[in-house]
């Protein structure tokens, strides 16, 4: 331990000059566009949510008759993932991106075989999980912006406390 | 103008600290808020479950569900962190630049 305290003051003077004249960068910037497609993805799914509960055990809440969706949601987010490709040390955002697209082929396959009205919260709470991920990290990459400490203890929804659908 | 290495280093740390301390705690509430969030879903699926309301099928579909929902919020955890230490570290050279360049006679930093 003694023998790294006293390597420290060479370390910090060999840091200084291979970091020179750099601002360290170690992800990408802020994308104004994927905060806004992940954004508008979160309503539409949100609103396709609410429409399947609201219409559960009628035809309009069957698969066949919601294809759209799953085919629009399917565009929108390979969209976003190629513009999140293109901009440099964003692989992070990419991978948060291929899990959402599983998710939403998974929950394409469930709706093919059948959902009753009582699993859509946990359809919900997982995808707002994952729009909040996403836009969070986005969000900070204005570099400054990491959540408040008021708005990291918030539940994305109001009903996420009490019944973990968040 | 020789440089002190030993208080350098000292303001390098402070620098880097003060940027932990401040971003970190927001970090971890965002992380444990979620692991609550998981928690308490992955109970609802028992519950549907013990309820009969679901087959073992369709939970064993759900957790698969939240484990990628998970893994998002993993990465953006991940990400909150790596934005953290770039901060951190630009602090660190930001706090020493004027005394090293004053020392070196240029504008190395």
């Amino acid at each position: 331990m003694s023998s790294f305290r006293k390597a420290v003051p060479a370390l910090v003077a060999f840091a200084l000059f291979a970091l020179a004249g750099c601002t360290v960068k170690l992800v990408a910037d802020y994308d104004e566009q994927i905060d806004k497609g992940v954004t508008e993805l979160q309503k539409d799914t949100e609103a396709f949510l609410v429409k399947l509960e609201s219409n559960a055990g009628t035809p309009a809440a069957e698969y066949k008759a919601n294809r759209k969706f799953y085919d629009d949601a399917k565009v929108a987010i390979s969209s976003l993932r190629v513009r999140a490709d293109a901009i440099q040390r964003n692989s992070l955002t990419v991978r948060m991106l291929d899990h959402l697209q599983n998710n939403m082929d998974r929950l394409a396959h469930d709706h093919a075989e059948g959902i009753g009205k009582e699993e859509i919260a946990l359809y919900r709470g997982g995808f707002n999980s994952q729009f909040t991920a996403i836009l969070t990290f986005e969000l900070a990459k204005k570099r400054g912006q990491q959540p408040s400490d008021s708005d990291a203890a918030a539940p994305a929804t109001p009903n996420a406390a009490k019944g973990g659908t968040k | 103008m020789s440089l002190d290495v030993n208080d350098i280093t000292q303001k390098m740390l402070d620098a880097a600290k003060g940027v932990v301390s401040d971003k970190w705690p927001a970090t971890r509430q965002y992380f444990e808020s979620e692991a609550q969030a998981f928690a308490q879903r992955f109970a609802s699926i028992e519950a549907l479950r013990a309820a009969g309301k679901i087959t073992e099928e369709r939970a064993k579909s759900h957790v698969e569900f939240q484990k990628e929902s998970w893994a998002t919020v993993l990465l953006a955890v991940e990400g909150l962190t790596e934005l953290t230490v770039e901060q951190a570290l630009n602090a660190a050279l930001s706090a020493v630049k004027d005394i090293v360049n004053k020392a070196i006679g240029f504008a190395l930093l």
